[in-house]
């Protein structure tokens, strides 16, 4: 989880070299620490390094309806071949209007609603319901020796895999000693070897289920 | 015969995701009625909230009323849904955000790849790791990256470690192709 000082590094980084940063704010809704900025445009000067990926699928359970969103600032500037400094801004807007015509108008309609009174209670007790999990996934796997991070601020808990198994022989035992299905770290590249993701993204029966399951092997 | 793009050949043997549904359906198949829990992938399995499911029937009506229907819309998406963005996602916290900045998509896996139509091949590019794997694959699709599994023509891909108890750092620039 980047902190404010962390953002700040990386875009005196990308001012400092002329790169551009692409933010992926999916789970911006999950941040509880109000010390966690939400978006990278609340670090001065991210207008003229970032661009913001968003999306409706993890704060309002699109991921079956489809939305999302990507900012991309007036103003921000790479270089053409010629070395002219060119807008960033009307590529992507021609990008988008030659090859994507658009979300369909009932879902953008639906995508609207999470901005009304009623969609923002209802959103929040989403994430609520969802960060309970993480607390209880947390909860349980410390109960029984296991190394965890992550579940604040994020609806995924990631553990280091005991023994020193590798993150896919990890996935193999817990598939068949717990039919539980989670996601081995090094999936995500070579730094998460050795980890495994479990995602807060269930029924709290399934989550309960699933820690009976995993803490019950652990004390045996 | 037709040319392929020979990028999509340096790929890695599966993307993580379809690489778990092989393995969990491969142990379904042998083990039938095992009560599987699925903590991977990370899709919500809660119901949609009612002000969406509400504001969608509603919009289904006006789908049905010549005054009210909607044929191609703004491909940036419709202003009013850009604004409401700008207003509550970006200007409540004081970020400088205007609807005008803001592109409707149909999904953010989607626009990560997509955004790399509007950049150059030569680009020096640091990804986190780890990290989610779209990132990776479509600068792989995109002819971004040498041969995945040929580190010596990797120049143009870095990588900043990043261990899951810190964020990540920026680290020293990384190296140019040219």
């Amino acid at each position: 989880m980047a902190t404010r000082e962390h953002l700040e590094k990386w875009v005196a980084y990308a001012k400092q070299h002329g790169s551009i940063i692409f933010f992926d704010a999916a789970y911006e809704a999950f941040i509880t620490d109000p010390a966690i900025p939400h978006s990278i445009y609340e670090i001065p000067g991210a207008r003229d390094c970032a661009i913001e990926f968003r999306s409706f699928s993890k704060n309002a359970g699109f991921t079956g309806t489809r939305c999302a969103l990507t900012v991309v600032p007036k103003g921000l500037k790479g270089k053409a071949a010629d070395g002219s400094e060119v807008e960033i801004w009307p590529l992507w807007n021609r990008r988008q209007s030659t090859k994507f015509n658009g979300v369909s108008y009932i879902v953008q309609r639906g995508a609207e609603a999470v901005y009304s009174a009623e969609g923002q209670a209802q959103t929040k007790a989403l994430i609520s319901f969802y960060m309970e999990n993480a607390k209880i996934i947390r909860e349980q796997l410390t109960s029984v020796g296991l190394e965890v991070h992550g579940g604040i601020n994020a609806p995924y808990v990631w553990l280091k895999t005991p023994d020193n198994l590798s993150s896919w022989d990890f996935f193999d035992k817990l598939l068949v000693n717990c039919n539980v299905v989670g996601t081995p770290g090094s999936g995500f590249g070579a730094a998460g070897e050795g980890y495994f993701r479990i995602s807060a993204f269930n029924s709290r029966d399934n989550v309960n289920e699933a820690m009976a399951r995993i803490t019950a092997k652990f004390k045996q | 015969m037709a040319r392929i793009n020979d990028n999509y050949l340096k790929l890695k043997a599966g993307y993580l995701f379809p690489e778990i549904a092989r393995r969990v359906n491969a142990f379904a198949e042998q083990n039938p009625g095992a009560p599987i829990i699925r903590l991977g992938i990370g899709d919500v399995t809660e119901p949609l909230p009612q002000a969406c499911r509400d504001a969608m029937v509603k919009a289904v009506g006006d789908m049905g009323d010549r005054a009210a229907f909607k044929g191609y819309g703004p491909e940036q998406g419709y202003l009013w849904l850009r604004e409401a963005i700008a207003k509550q996602d970006f200007q409540a916290r004081g970020c400088e955000i205007d609807a005008s900045e803001i592109f409707i998509s149909d999904g953010s896996k989607c626009d990560c790849g997509n955004i790399l139509d509007i950049f150059g091949h030569d680009n020096a590019i640091a990804v986190t790791d780890p990290v989610y794997p779209v990132y990776v694959d479509t600068n792989v699709m995109a002819g971004n990256t040498g041969d995945i599994n040929d580190r010596a023509s990797m120049a143009a891909w870095s990588t900043c470690r990043s261990p899951q108890t810190t964020a990540s750092q920026p680290l020293s620039p990384p190296p140019r192709l040219t």
